[in-house]
């Protein structure tokens, strides 16, 4: 009886192809715009903060040359602050760019894998 | 072995999408698109809801795809999400009664077509959203009882039981419509 309902469902709800094909490219247009505009906006916070951490430690490098002690105290954490965060932000950036692209890597190299495999008809 | 290449080929297509790479996140949503929206549509009952819904789970999808550790469990993911939006769609539909009233007549409506059982879809609407998920995911979206447990984040036995109590629940509530 459970493969009756079974069969029941299957058919009742399987995938059907009345897709209504206008209206979902444009909502697949919607998506990537969308997608677009999100990577756009990392990018640009991405120099925003990058411009934000060059003017600190500019700021800092200024302030050493001042005459009195605590302004240079300050200027140097600054300068120190403002480097280190440049350079976090690189290495940040670096890093998830690198991991992204070996694992892009290993990935191709599994499909040329899986498509010498299928021209020798391996089955294992 | 083409479904393993092509289990590959889809993973890479998330790790360039997770890159920014436009054209593969476009390849991404045309690969996904009709299985959502054909679960959301047999979750809801509703093209428009559906459609919103879909919408939403995408909007999420790039906003957290960069937090996937994992390419290969794009599917379950993005099928956890879709199952919380259509959730939280049908909650607000069946808030507002004339919505709901309106809701059922353009189910009714819009499956009028496609009926073949009236019995099994008025037991489809009187399951709870989550045995309807179970439901959906493995009759809609034909996955297996390991795919369900990873996407619903429950063990497999769970999925089993579950299912199993869902299709007697189905079968003695068409059972009892044929008696009436």
């Amino acid at each position: 009886m459970n493969n009756d309902i079974e069969s029941k469902l299957n058919e009742l709800l399987k995938m059907k192809d009345d897709l209504d094909e206008l209206k979902s490219e444009r909502k697949q247009q919607e998506t990537v715009d969308d997608f677009e505009k999100k990577q756009k906006t990392l990018k640009i916070w991405y120099y925003v903060w990058l411009v934000v951490c060059v003017i600190i430690c500019c700021a800092g490098l200024a302030g050493m040359e001042h005459n009195s002690d605590p302004y240079k105290w300050n200027g140097l954490f600054m300068a120190l602050v403002g480097f280190n965060s440049t350079i976090m932000i690189k290495i940040w950036y670096f890093i998830k760019e690198t991991k992204l692209s070996i694992l892009q890597e290993m990935k191709q190299l599994q499909i040329q894998v899986a498509k010498l495999r299928l021209k020798n008809g391996s089955h294992d | 072995m083409v479904q393993e290449k092509a289990k590959i080929y889809h993973e890479l297509l998330v790790l360039q999408a997770q890159a920014g790479n436009r054209d593969s996140f476009e390849m991404l949503v045309k690969l996904w698109e009709k299985p959502f929206f054909s679960y959301a549509r047999a979750y809801l009952g509703s093209e428009t809801a559906a459609w919103d819904s879909v919408q939403e789970t995408w909007l999420v999808i790039i906003r957290k795809l960069n937090s996937l550790s994992h390419p290969a469990k794009f599917k379950s993911w993005a099928f956890r999400i879709l199952t919380n939006k259509c959730a939280d769609h049908f909650r607000k539909i069946s808030k507002e009664r004339k919505i709901e009233q309106a809701f059922v007549k353009e189910m009714n409506h819009e499956d009028a077509g496609n009926l073949k059982n009236e019995a099994l879809q008025k037991a489809m609407r009187q399951l709870t959203s989550e045995q309807k998920t179970l439901v959906l995911l493995r009759f809609n979206q034909n996955m297996s009882i390991f795919e369900i447990s990873k996407t619903l984040d429950i063990p497999e036995g769970t999925v089993k039981s579950r299912l199993h109590r869902t299709l007697n629940e189905l079968k003695l509530s068409i059972q009892g419509d044929e008696h009436e």
